[in-house]
């Protein structure tokens, strides 16, 4: 019985995709994956190799991509996502099946995933003390996030943090970073061993590739890690150096509210939460035109946190 | 009893919740996928908490039952803010305000409540308030949500309510009915003093009387074209039945009603699907009776089978028999609330619109 994905080989897992479906867990949760289309089987034969298969049975979420039929696939392919057999999305060219897949997935959890305050956040950590970089797009959250995860820091997730209503932990889910634009090229020369899927050009988020999350933060999947520092990052094109702001607590307890998938969900007990774990963290705003520089002041955050600890 | 959806994982876990407790994965994986689909995964939480414990279910599962009941009670708190902010617009109106649906039975306590969905407000107004009413809620920011002129006109001119009205800042829904059938349909017809007979609930708003809600509920599974929550409203039909179908008042008080609205038709079919899917306890005399006021004995063999399979969320929309047994009770439910005269030209243009968008 084969454990992971990558066990799996390439023909078993395209026979699981079209057949009773692939399941593979990440962290907290289970999806099971169906789809006909090679390219979907070859960006999770990549990019999934080191995860868990589930046994069969339970699945939190099964999902698929699916090409769309009618005269207009020999012209214009399209593929669509499906959640349990429906299609909540709006099609899209088949040049980004894996995408579909991708955002579908967390699509998942942001729409469904109530057992948790779910965040729109990166997170890395240092050990136990998790790093949240909160950041609408363009801000740098998944370039930093990307850098961060191949410089010694551990991913848990660069787009969506779990905050566990429990213990007010954040629960890993280190999927693939998506890249966009110019990062894709900054990424790939800075870290050799950065492993990424291919280019796919002019998707509705401009260029676009999927890196894999580092094995060693794949193999700590089920390690929660407790916030440590909240720090928004905005990347200023054409500056130099890094520079970390303190910033009000308040100030970022109400901006994480407002940039949470189900904040109102949570309701009052999701207010005391929030409140309880930006409270136990340092907050800071990151400005940088450098990404070394922003490495750097990052570091230099930890290591004091370490130091005091 | 219908084998089917009665035999269902989360069928049989509604029905008896204690039975949950031997479910095995794949099991629970049906009933959460069932209960996501129609709408009661909540529904089946809130069961599960007052029989055997959401610890019955694995811990996977109790995670997606713990977030579909903080669901439900975000639904609750955000309706009965929706209600308050209404009522306050309403005021100069000085109508009281009639919740319908969902609506009443989450803030009447209704014997549907517990873990009960509710995504829109709806309300009912006198037909001659709507203008001044639309007016009053433009002032506080409710748009139309359906800005097709073609739409807009199916609405006002066929339909017992007004194009639906979006809140620009909240995204909240608000319909507003001035009736609880369609004035062109065949379904029933509606007899005007369901608010007369309504009942305080405080804070200014009303629920309809018992009977109204069940022949209300049983008129829109009958009416409705969207059969993606048919499930949901034969649980609620069963949760009212059983918490009030003992009491000879309400069951003489509901055979009064269904006459009154010429419903009798509706409410049996409603009733017997209802019995097939969850066993609900129907009174024997009551059903003899509106079948024979509704002669349509013969017709439930047709209509009921048709609309069990189409509330069946278990099977993927691919399956095409259900497809088309969606597509039937759409027409139907069309059927009932427009001449044909109306109606095929409607469909004609809606199959087109789809098409060719």
């Amino acid at each position: 019985m084969p454990e992971t994905v990558g066990a799996l080989g390439r023909a078993a897992l395209r026979a699981r995709l079209r057949g009773a479906g692939l399941a593979l867990r990440c962290g907290p949760l289970v999806w099971r994956v169906r789809s006909p289309l090679a390219e979907v089987a070859r960006h999770l034969a990549e990019l999934y190799a080191g995860y868990p298969l589930a046994p069969d049975g339970f699945a939190d979420y099964h999902v698929g991509v699916a090409p769309l039929r009618g005269p207009r696939r020999w012209l214009r392919p399209q593929v669509r996502f499906l959640f349990d057999g429906e299609a909540p999305f709006h099609p899209l060219p088949r040049a980004q099946a894996a995408a579909c897949l991708e955002w579908g997935m967390n699509w998942c959890v942001g729409a469904h995933g109530h057992a948790w305050l779910v965040l729109h956040a990166a997170v890395v950590a240092r050990g136990a003390h998790a790093l949240v970089l909160p950041g609408p797009p363009g801000a740098g959250k998944s370039t930093l996030c990307a850098a961060l995860a191949y410089s010694g820091w551990r991913l848990l997730s660069d787009e969506l943090a779990l905050l566990d209503p429990a213990t007010g932990a954040v629960l890993p889910l280190p999927r693939p970073i998506s890249l966009k634009g110019p990062s894709v090229a900054v990424i790939r020369e800075r870290f050799a061993d950065a492993r990424l899927g291919p280019v796919v050009p002019d998707t509705r988020k401009g260029d676009l590739a999927f890196l894999a999350a580092p094995p060693a933060s794949v193999a700590a999947m089920d390690a929660p890690a407790r916030v440590a520092w909240i720090v928004s990052p905005h990347y200023e094109a054409g500056t130099r150096g890094a520079r970390l702001e303190r910033r009000r607590r308040g100030r970022m307890l109400v901006w994480l509210a407002r940039n949470a998938f189900n904040q109102a969900v949570h309701g009052e007990a999701g207010f005391d939460l929030l409140a309880d774990v930006v409270a136990g963290a340092e907050c800071h705003a990151l400005r940088y035109g450098d990404l070394d520089a922003a490495l750097a002041a990052l570091e230099a955050l930890a290591a004091g946190e370490e130091a005091a600890a | 009893m219908s084998a089917g959806l009665a035999a269902t994982p989360l069928v049989r876990a509604l029905r008896v919740p204690d039975d949950a407790a031997a479910f095995g994965a794949r099991e629970w994986d049906l009933a959460v996928r069932a209960g996501r689909r129609s709408a009661l995964l909540a529904a089946l939480a809130a069961r599960l908490a007052e029989g055997p414990g959401l610890e019955a279910a694995p811990p996977a599962v109790r995670r997606h039952l713990e977030g579909a009941l903080r669901l439900a009670a975000h639904h609750a708190r955000a309706l009965r803010h929706e209600a308050a902010v209404v009522r306050e617009a309403l005021a100069p109106l000085g109508v009281p305000l009639v919740l319908l649906k969902g609506a009443a039975y989450v803030l009447g306590g209704l014997p549907p409540a517990p873990g009960r969905l509710v995504a829109d407000l709806d309300l009912l107004l006198p037909r001659a308030a709507l203008p001044e009413a639309e007016r009053l809620l433009f002032r506080r920011g409710w748009l139309t949500a359906e800005p097709d002129p073609y739409d807009q006109r199916y609405y006002r001119e066929w339909m017992h309510e007004v194009p639906p009205l979006r809140h620009a800042a909240r995204g909240t829904v608000l319909d507003l009915h001035h009736a609880l059938v369609p004035p062109t349909g065949r379904l029933g017809r509606d007899p005007g003093d369901v608010a007369a007979r309504a009942r305080g609930i405080g804070d200014g708003l009303r629920v309809p009387a018992p009977e109204d809600l069940v022949v209300h509920a049983a008129l829109h599974r009958l009416g409705d074209g969207e059969h993606e929550r048919a499930l949901r409203d034969l649980w609620d039909l069963d949760r009212m039945l059983r918490a009030w179908g003992r009491d000879a008042a309400f069951r003489e008080a509901l055979e009064a009603r269904a006459a009154a609205f010429r419903a009798e038709r509706a409410v049996a079919y409603a009733l017997r699907a209802a019995y097939a899917v969850f066993a609900t306890p129907i009174p024997g005399p009551l059903l003899a009776h509106l079948e024979r006021r509704g002669r349509c004995r013969a017709g439930a063999r047709v209509v009921v089978p048709l609309l069990l399979r189409a509330a069946d969320p278990a099977r993927p929309p691919a399956w095409r028999g259900e497809g088309a047994a969606r597509l039937a009770m759409y027409v139907r439910g069309h059927w009932t609330r427009m001449p044909a005269r109306l109606l095929l030209p409607h469909l004609a243009r809606k199959a087109w619109r789809r098409r060719h968008g």
